[in-house]
């Protein structure tokens, strides 16, 4: 099996690069690390790639707003950016990156590809890390959660990723076509206020898909939960499995394969 | 679209009701004089942009100050709504900056924005309130300010010659001009890096 | 143009040909009362000796100085740059006792490393940032610095750029390396405090949201995870809060040093060149008065940082130059001054000043030469390289400035536009300022009778009520309301995280990195461990007796996660008063000769470490506020195998209890004596031997995998600990004071249960591992004091076999988490539990 390219989109004030890029190696992928500078300049090709993953951090120190001024720069390659998620191949946005691509219009996917949601200040107006617990849409057609528990952990780290919608018909259509892929929740698996949903997202949206199931957002970070040792309470645990987060990754490179 | 160019005054300065608060000048203004030599600005143009959130919205930077206020002993604010100021100095037309203002510094989803000369929409149109505008200081790097800058040319418009950002309050409800001091000093600015203008609207 | 700069202005020279223009006085002819008040109205902050080393060496040279040259004096000279009050011959009277030490820094930090010679000490005292071996292959960068001053006049912005600063100093050491970890240890006043404050003072609250917003921002968008650090509050930090900002990376062990060759090109990257921050060295050595000016307090541009750090880093992994420095205090002056020094045998810089690159356009060339603009840093590039390192930068949006060359002449010689700005010998720069010998005097605060009868508590509901009001004090409360805004998690390594146990918020003494992103090694599960001690409530006592204390909880700290204390190494930070004061430098001394006493004890070498003197505050009624001198030991060391890690939270009932470390009368300077407001004995003296011993056994059963938790007594005691395992699991406890090992002068529950003797640590041990336990803490005084039972509940039975404390771990842990959000946010206001 040959390791897929895979494109790990990197500029000022991306900083989840390197751990994004460690995922995908052990998941079994090729990752190359890109500014974007190389992609508007046409050094690298978007399509020379079988996977795209756009990482966490500060792009441009979200200033204006997060992922704001990276979306604004990438503008004039979403078009091409829309046919490579139409293409099929996988497309995965973290934290950071999926403020990029609801900015952008990538995401919820819309005919138009105008911006119909966003990514807002935390209710509590400060940034948190915390580990959450999600429960994931098993209906949902995404590539990334195959074979995964409705329930896993993973930590979030934002302070923008209250998730919103342009309009009560575009939360409608996000639940119809199965979009919406991971949902805060507490212990017993049921939406409860802060601290389980740690932003106040409508709906206690914590990612979302296309409905074909390729193109992924998600605030919580995946990346971070590589082996057992990442987990806050592998002290804990006498049995504990590999790092859920792996198995995205995993997932990503299995489809491509 | 109906902006109009306006290289002098802003919408901040027509809100001025020559109040005690209204006679600190904006430090910046007097630099954009400078540059035209005696009041007048010849080439480069003056905007301001203020984005704010929308009703219906948590205004969750507002909601944080409300609850320090009890902490500063000052009990009679019914709400505080937060909006960032942009000013922006540049060979840039009144067209480009609502343009600018709507791509690039507001979010369509939940914000609103307003120009010198837009009219003016739901968020911006409340009660009698104070208005307190928190800029920094022109000798303080203002990093925001250069992405703005970035943006503005990835988008195409013309390379302003400086940005400049600040906040902006709006205090509604019953607070006397002692609290809005002790407020003004305790929690919304620092004189060593901000200067500030505070007007009763 | 402001009437201030033009003012400035007025004193440029046009070239040092015409000099007598410049200054008020001449120089070369200037008395002893000029130079003193042309010092004061520059604002050089240099002293009498200092000003006539100067005079002197222009006559030498025949002419009058430049603007330029006195202020690259002043820079290179000021207290931030040279620590001159720390490695002055300081004369100490304690009573009858008179000992001289030639150099207070190399004679006690320094000479304790030199002795103990450890072969895995790379570079220390040197360079940017200590540097100590990780795994052969690797090696670890730690510095730990203060930004006291510019965050009492702007508490966010300075604690960005202290942020910055730090992370520029570990980017700057050897050939750069990458930062991995930030550390912030704060000291405020508490935030609840509602008497007056001093003109020009900002209310502790606000000063510690603003300092706690700045490290969060600046760190988060960096994007290096700030997972270790400490709070102390005392009303005595209200005028001068204390902000430590620390900074650990990772470098290949080839980029340990640098290799300047003359011919090298000097070359400024970041940020340009602003009037923001001129003065900020001098500044930090001059005492606050409430006038302080704009221009030495900027706000961070975190983003500009990151792409001089992406650049950097991998320019430095292509060879692309052959040494780096930060510009931070002192500007492109210091920078450009410390790397003249080591180009070649005798030094040597030529630089050409109108080549960089500013944000106005308005500067003095002096101005340029010394602003403290953020951001910027200076590398030594061989020209062959100077292109393709350009286009690198340029790639990352990162500016660049060639600035000149390194030379051999043994000369700084700066121009602009062609005229002469400073053309100096690097030797007086470097060596020649003037040494003072300085007084140091201890005098033993008044003997406190030992703690009496009446000091204990009177009736069995007491000790609840007192563990309650421990661990709702805010020394001692949850700091999760500031861990949880720091993305302590970012780069993926970090394994054992700041906040522990089933509900993720329990307190960890320390924090474990395992940087596999870094290395892209993951066969090795080899890890780096950060852990601090701090504690000035005893050094208002004994600065000795602290300074130990210091040393051994941070030691201990990193022990309780499982680190090699035979490895660790340490940073010192000094924050102390005015040092004119001989009792203020009689506390110095005593703490200085503790470090010494302490890292030879314990064979742990100081690595690096900085100092902060004038921290005081005169107010408008000319009262002066000094604070308790303050010592920060910072320790760091390598993880043999993270997989045996251990965290502070009970993992299941039914398991022994082991309480390790003798427990004595010391209760001086403990939170019990401040519940009883009076001092309570003894300060808790650590016994380097045994402590040694305790400690390095200690070590070889974690790595045996022989402890299922353990945790560190420190603030409060045994039963502060206690609650904090037992909540922090959601498992209960049961413990029996008689069974506490203890020196004769114990005899009752309070002193068991809050006392605060040093190398003391509480276990849970696996019931089948107990005997192998056992085996190897042989020779340690550790006895089994209880067991973690069912009962979600912290039971004590007292001496005479009663109980004396059965309190639900809820009730303990709301108590716990309540105070940094009641005192920061206002919510619910409730009482902290303490009659008053």
């Amino acid at each position: 099996m040959k390791a897929p390219a895979t494109l790990i989109l990197r500029t000022a004030g991306t900083n989840c690069d390197l751990e994004t890029a460690a995922a995908f190696k052990m998941a079994g992928a090729a990752p190359a690390l890109a500014h974007v500078n190389e992609l508007l300049s046409g050094k690298i090709r978007l399509f020379d790639y079988a996977i795209l993953a756009i990482p966490g951090g500060f792009s441009y120190g979200d200033d204006i707003s997060a992922g704001r001024v990276l979306a604004n720069e990438l503008r004039r390659h979403f078009k091409e950016l829309r046919s490579f998620v139409r293409s099929g191949r996988p497309v995965i946005g973290i934290c950071n990156g999926f403020q990029v691509l609801v900015k952008g219009g990538v995401l919820p996917q819309t005919p138009s590809g105008e911006q119909v949601a966003s990514l807002a200040f935390n209710d509590s107006n400060r940034f948190e890390a915390r580990w959450v617990r999600l429960r994931i849409n098993l209906q949902s057609q995404s590539l990334f959660t195959r074979g995964l528990p409705e329930i896993i952990e993973l930590p979030v780290a934002h302070g923008e990723g209250k998730f919103v919608v342009k309009s009560p018909k575009i939360l409608e259509m996000l639940k119809k076509s199965r979009s919406i892929l991971m949902q805060y929740v507490n212990e017993e698996g049921k939406f409860a206020g802060y601290p389980y949903n740690p932003n106040g997202s409508l709906f206690n949206i914590a990612a979302i898909t296309n409905p074909e199931g390729n193109c992924l957002g998600i605030m919580p970070h995946p990346e971070r939960y590589l082996t057992r040792y990442h987990h806050p309470n592998w002290t804990r645990q006498t049995f504990c499995k590999e790092g859920i987060g792996l198995e995205l990754f995993r997932n990503a490179v299995k489809y491509v394969n | 679209m109906n902006a109009r160019r306006n290289g002098k005054t802003s919408v901040i300065e027509n809100d001025k009701p020559g109040g005690p608060g209204a006679a600190v000048p904006v430090a910046r203004t007097s630099t954009s004089r400078e540059g035209g030599g005696g009041g007048h600005v010849a080439r480069a143009s003056v905007y301001r942009v203020e984005i704010a959130t929308k009703f219906g919205m948590v205004d969750a930077p507002g909601a944080a100050l409300m609850d320090q206020l009890p902490l500063l002993g000052i009990h009679g604010v019914r709400e505080i709504r937060v909006s960032s100021l942009y000013e922006i100095r540049g060979p840039i037309s009144a067209n480009q900056i609502g343009q600018l203002s709507r791509e690039l510094l507001s979010d369509p989803i939940t914000q609103e924005f307003r120009t010198d000369s837009s009219t003016p929409s739901p968020a911006f149109l409340v009660g009698p309130h104070w208005r307190v505008e928190v800029w920094l200081k022109p000798t303080v790097t203002d990093p925001v300010g250069e992405s703005v800058c970035k943006a503005i040319r990835d988008l195409g418009l013309p390379s302003p010659e400086r940005v400049r950002t600040g906040t902006a309050y709006r205090l509604l409800g019953r607070l006397p001009k002692n609290q809005m001091d002790r407020l003004l000093g305790g929690l919304l600015s620092n004189p060593v890096i901000h200067t500030t203008n505070v007007t009763q609207l | 143009m402001s009437t201030a700069s033009k003012q400035r202005d007025r004193v440029l020279p046009a070239s040092p040909q015409s000099p007598a223009r410049v200054w008020e006085t001449p120089w070369l002819t200037a008395g002893p009362q000029a130079l003193s008040s042309m010092n004061k109205s520059h604002g050089w902050s240099l002293d009498e000796a200092e000003l006539r080393a100067i005079q002197a060496y222009f006559k030498s040279q025949g002419r009058e100085p430049t603007r330029a040259e006195i202020e690259t004096v002043a820079q290179t000279w000021s207290e931030h740059c040279k620590h001159k009050t720390f490695t002055s011959p300081v004369l100490y009277r304690d009573g009858k006792t008179r000992k001289l030490y030639k150099n207070l820094l190399a004679d006690t930090v320094m000479a304790a490393t030199r002795t103990l010679n450890k072969p895995w000490c790379l570079s220390v005292f040197r360079d940017n940032a200590g540097v100590v071996d990780f795994d052969g292959k690797w090696a670890i960068a730690f510095k730990v610095e203060t930004h006291n001053h510019p965050c009492a006049v702007e508490p966010y912005g300075g604690a960005e750029t202290g942020v910055g600063g730090v992370i520029r100093d570990v980017l700057g050491v050897g050939l750069g390396a990458k930062p991995i970890l930030n550390t912030d240890i704060f000291c405020f006043c508490p935030p609840d405090r509602e008497d007056s404050l001093p003109n020009g003072v900002l209310h502790p609250r606000r000063t510690m949201t603003g300092v706690v917003s700045g490290v969060r921002d600046y760190g988060n968008r960096l994007g290096i995870p700030t997972a270790a650090g400490a709070i102390w509050f005392d009303p005595a930090y209200r005028c001068n809060p204390l902000v430590f900002v620390g900074s650990l990376g990772l470098m290949p062990r080839s980029a340990v040093d640098k290799r300047i060759r003359p011919g090298d090109i000097i070359l400024a990257i970041g940020g340009r060149t602003g009037r923001d921050g001129i003065h900020g060295a001098t500044f930090s050595s001059a005492e606050l008065d409430g006038g302080a000016g704009a221009s030495v307090v900027q706000i961070g541009h975190a983003i500009m940082e990151k792409r001089v750090l992406d650049g950097l880093l991998a320019a430095r992994d292509k060879g692309l130059y052959r040494a780096v420095t930060d510009c931070g205090a002192g500007g492109f002056s210091s920078a450009v001054g410390e790397l003249a020094a080591d180009s070649g045998p005798r030094g040597g810089a030529c630089v050409r000043l109108e080549r960089s690159l500013l944000k106005a356009t308005d500067l003095a060339p002096w101005e340029i030469w010394v602003s403290e603009s953020q951001e910027r840093m200076v590398l030594a590039v061989p020209p062959n390289n100077l292109k393709t390192l350009v286009a690198r930068f340029n790639s990352e949006g990162v500016e660049c400035s060639v600035l000149g060359e390194f030379t051999d002449t043994g000369r700084l010689v700066v121009t602009h536009d062609g005229r002469p700005l400073v053309d100096m010998d690097l030797r007086f720069l470097h060596k020649g300022v003037p040494v003072r010998q300085r007084l140091a005097v201890w005098k033993d605060p008044p003997r406190t009778a030992p703690s009496k009868r009446t000091d204990r508590a009177k009736h069995k509901g007491e000790l609840s009520k007192i563990l309650t009001w421990m661990l709702a004090h805010p020394n001692v409360c949850s700091r999760e309301w500031v861990i949880r805004q720091y993305d302590h998690e970012v780069q993926g390594g970090t394994v054992i995280k700041p906040l522990q146990g089933l509900c993720h918020d329990g307190p960890g003494d320390g924090c474990v990195l395992w940087p596999v992103a870094v290395t892209g090694n993951s066969e090795s599960y080899r890890g780096i461990a950060v852990s601090h001690g701090l504690n000035p409530e005893y050094g208002k006592i004994d600065p000795y007796a602290m300074a130990l204390y210091c040393v051994d909880e941070a030691l201990s700290n990193l022990a309780c996660v499982g680190a090699d204390v035979t490895r660790a190494a340490l940073l010192d930070n000094f924050c102390w008063g005015n040092p004119q004061d001989p009792e203020v430098m009689g506390s110095l001394v005593r703490a200085a000769q503790g470090c010494h006493d302490a890292a030879l004890g314990f064979s742990a070498p100081f690595i690096s470490g900085k100092d902060s003197f004038y921290n005081e505050y005169t107010d408008n009624h000319g009262a002066r506020h000094q604070i308790p001198g303050t010592l920060l030991v910072s320790a760091v060391a390598p993880v043999p195998d993270i997989r045996k890690c251990m965290t502070m939270d009970f993992k299941s009932s039914g398991n022994p209890l082991y309480l390790v470390g003798w427990t004595s009368e010391e209760l001086g300077g403990s939170l019990f004596s401040l519940w009883r407001r009076r001092p309570a004995g003894a300060v808790p003296r650590v016994e380097l031997r045994s402590a040694k011993d305790t400690l390095w056994a200690l070590c070889t059963a974690a790595q045996k995998g022989l402890m299922l938790t353990a945790h560190n007594l420190a603030e409060g005691g045994l039963a502060v600990a206690a609650a904090e395992m037992a909540f922090s699991g959601e498992v209960g406890a049961h413990l029996e004071c008689e069974r506490v090992v203890r020196t004769k002068d114990v005899a009752d529950e309070t002193t068991i249960l809050f006392s605060e003797s040093p190398s003391r640590f509480l276990l849970e041990v696996d019931p089948a591992k107990e005997k192998a336990f056992l085996t190897a803490m042989k020779g340690v005084p550790v006895s089994r004091v209880g067991a973690t039972i069912a009962n979600p509940v912290l039971r004590v039975i007292g001496l005479d076999g009663t109980a004396v404390m059965e309190e639900g771990l809820a009730s303990l842990k709301a108590a716990w988490q309540g105070t940094l959000p009641r005192l920061l946010e206002g919510r619910t206001r409730q009482s902290s539990g303490r009659g008053s």
